[in-house]
C-alpha cells in the first residue's frame, strides 16, 4: 500500500512547511530578520513499464510508460534576500544597511560571523560591540570625551570632541559581500557564518562595488510579510488535511482485508 | 510538531515587547526617564540538510540547504540615551543637564549612584538632597541665612546672604560620565549604578570638555515618544495574535492526526 507512505510523506512535508512559517511569524519583529521559504521536491519514481521500452521485439515503443511517484521531501529552506523596511530609532549606534552586505563580527573563538543586525553598543573600553559583547571588526573605539558620533553612508566613523570645531576620524566600518548570500549558515542571534557554498567574504567600503550604504539612527526591520505567511499557513494546513484524507482512505481500503 | 513550540517563543517575545512598551508609557512623565527598546534575535537553527554539503561525489554543493529555525528570543532591552526635552519649573533647586553626564547621589549604603533627575531639595541641615533624602555628592550645604541660590552652567552654587553685596560660593556640583552609558544598571527611583559594562565614572565640572552643562530651574522630561510606543504596541499585539494562529493551526493539525485512527 504505497498510498499510506506517500500521504504520510506529504503530511510530514506540510508539517515542516508550517515549522518554517511559524519561525517567520515568531521573528516578525526581529531586527534585520530575513524570512525563510521552504522548497519541496518530488521523491523517486518507480517505472513499470519504463517510458521508451518496448512490449515485444518488433513492437512499438511505450510512449509514456507508467511512472508512479513516491511522495515529497523538503529540498531546501532559503532566506529571501529582500530589503526590510527601515525604521528610525534615533539611537546613535543603530545602523541599517541599505542594499547588499553584512557587518563583520568577531566571535569569542576568533572566528568571523556576519550580520545585518545593526544595534550596536559600546563596551566599557569604548569599543563598538553587539548586544552579546562581540566586537565589530575593525576595532573601532569611541573616546569617552566624545559628545557626538557620526557615521557616514560610506561607513566612516567620526566623533566630535568637546571644545573642537571639527570632527575627528576614528575608524572605517566595512561591509562584506558573498558570491552566494543564500549559502551562509544561519547560527541564530542574527549571525551567519561562511560555508563553501557562500564563497569567501569580500570586505570593502560601503557604497562601493555593489555594497549597500549605511544609515545611522535606523534599523532594518524583518522582511516577514504577515499576510503572505498567514495565507501560506492556511494552504499548508489544508494540504496537511488532504494528505490525512489519503491516509484515511488507504486505511479504509485495507479495512476489509483484516 | 516544532511549530507549536516556535509559535510559543513568538508569543512570549511579543509579550515581553508589550511589557517594555507598557513600562515606557507608564514612565512617560517621569523626570529624565530614558525609553527602553527590546531587541529580538532568532534562535538557533536545525540543519535538515546542511548548506555547503555535497549532493554527489563529483562535488555538487547544496547552495542553500534546509535550515529550520526554532523561534525567537529576547536578546536585550536597552536604554536610548537621547536628551529629553527641558521644561521650565522656576524651582531654585531643579536642575537639568544639557549634554552628557549624571549627578552623583550617595545611597544610604555609602555607594554612589548616578541620576539625570535634577529635582533636588534641601534637608533640615541645609544639605542638597534627592526626594528620598539621599545626599548629593560632593555634598553641598546652603546656609540658613541665604536669601537666594544661583547655580550657574558650570555647576558653581552661589548664594546671596543677607546684608552682603556679593554672592558667595558654597560648592561645586560635579557630574560623572561613562564610556558606555547604556551599560549602567537601573535600580529604580531614577537612579543608576555602575557596572563592568559601563566602565568607571569620570567626574568633572559641568561644561568642561565632554561634560554637559547645568541649567537651573529646568527639568529634563522623559524621552518617551508616545506615537512610537503606541505603534509598537499595535504591531506587537498583532504579531502576538498571528503567533496564536500558528498555535491554533498546529493544534488543528494534531487533531487531524489524532482522528486518523
Amino acid at each position: 500500500m504505497k498510498a499510506l507512505a506517500i500521504a504520510s510523506f506529504g503530511m510530514l512535508a506540510q508539517q515542516q512547511n508550517v515549522d518554517v512559517l511559524a519561525n517567520n511569524l515568531a521573528n516578525m519583529n526581529t531586527t534585520a530578520f530575513r524570512r525563510s521559504q521552504a522548497a519541496f521536491q518530488d521523491l523517486v519514481y518507480t517505472n513499470s513499464p519504463r517510458p521508451g521500452s518496448s512490449k515485444s521485439r518488433a513492437g512499438p515503443l511505450v510512449p509514456a510508460g507508467i511512472q508512479s511517484g513516491h511522495g515529497v521531501q523538503l529540498s531546501s529552506t532559503y532566506k529571501v534576500n529582500q530589503q526590510g523596511s527601515l525604521k528610525p530609532t534615533s539611537n546613535t549606534l543603530d545602523l541599517a544597511i541599505k542594499g547588499n552586505g553584512h557587518f563583520q563580527i568577531q566571535l569569542p573563538n576568533g572566528q568571523a560571523a556576519y550580520s545585518r543586525v545593526g544595534t550596536f553598543q559600546l563596551s566599557a573600553e569604548g569599543q563598538i560591540v553587539t548586544h552579546d559583547g562581540n566586537p565589530l571588526a575593525g576595532g573601532i573605539t569611541i573616546p569617552t570625551n566624545a559628545i557626538d558620533v557620526s557615521i557616514s553612508a560610506s561607513g566612516g566613523v567620526q566623533v566630535k570632541l568637546q571644545g573642537r570645531n571639527t570632527f575627528q576620524n576614528v575608524g572605517q566600518i566595512e561591509l562584506v559581500t558573498f558570491q552566494n548570500q543564500g549559502g551562509l549558515l544561519a547560527r541564530g542571534d542574527g549571525l551567519f557564518t561562511e560555508t563553501t557554498s557562500s564563497g569567501p567574504p569580500t570586505p570593502g567600503i560601503p557604497g562601493n562595488a555593489g555594497r549597500g550604504t549605511i544609515l545611522q539612527g535606523f534599523l532594518e526591520t524583518s522582511n516577514v510579510n504577515p499576510i503572505q505567511e498567514i495565507s501560506k499557513l492556511i494552504a499548508a494546513q489544508r494540504a496537511y488535511e488532504m494528505n490525512s484524507r489519503v491516509v484515511k482512505a488507504a486505511d479504509d481500503s485495507m479495512g476489509p482485508a483484516q | 510538531m516544532r511549530s507549536l513550540d516556535i509559535a510559543a517563543t513568538g508569543m512570549l517575545a511579543k509579550q515581553r515587547n508589550v511589557e517594555v512598551v507598557a513600562n515606557n508609557l507608564a514612565n512617560m512623565n517621569t523626570t529624565a526617564f530614558l525609553r527602553r527598546r527590546p531587541e529580538f534575535h532568532d534562535l538557533l537553527y536545525q540543519n535538515i540538510r546542511r548548506v555547503g554539503s555535497t549532493s554527489s561525489d563529483n562535488g555538487n554543493e547544496v547552495p542553500t540547504g534546509a535550515q529550520l529555525g526554532l523561534g525567537v528570543k529576547l536578546a536585550a532591552v536597552y536604554r536610548i540615551h537621547e536628551q529629553g526635552n527641558l521644561t521650565a519649573t522656576d524651582n531654585t533647586l531643579d536642575m537639568a543637564i544639557q549634554g552628557r553626564g549624571f549627578f552623583q547621589v550617595t545611597l544610604p549604603t555609602g555607594e554612589t549612584s548616578y541620576t539625570r533627575d535634577g529635582t533636588f531639595q534641601l534637608n533640615s541641615q541645609g544639605q542638597v538632597v534627592t526626594h528620598d533624602g539621599y545626599l548629593m555628592d560632593p555634598s553641598i550645604t546652603v546656609p540658613n541665612n541665604a536669601i537666594d541660590v544661583t547655580i550657574n552652567a558650570s555647576g558653581q552654587v552661589l548664594v546671596k546672604l543677607e546684608n552682603q553685596a556679593n554672592l558667595s560660593n558654597v560648592g561645586q556640583i560635579q557630574v560623572a560620565i561613562f564610556q558606555n552609558e547604556p551599560g549602567l544598571e537601573a535600580i529604580g527611583d531614577n537612579l543608576f549604578i555602575q557596572t563592568e559594562a559601563s566602565g568607571n565614572p569620570q567626574t568633572g565640572s559641568p561644561g568642561d570638555e565632554g561634560f554637559g552643562s547645568i541649567l537651573q530651574g529646568f527639568l529634563e522630561t522623559s524621552n518617551v515618544n508616545a506615537v512610537e510606543e503606541i505603534s509598537n504596541l499595535i504591531s506587537a499585539q498583532r504579531a502576538y495574535e498571528m503567533n496564536s494562529k500558528v498555535i491554533q493551526a498546529s493544534d488543528e493539525m494534531l487533531g487531524t492526526l489524532a482522528n486518523l485512527r
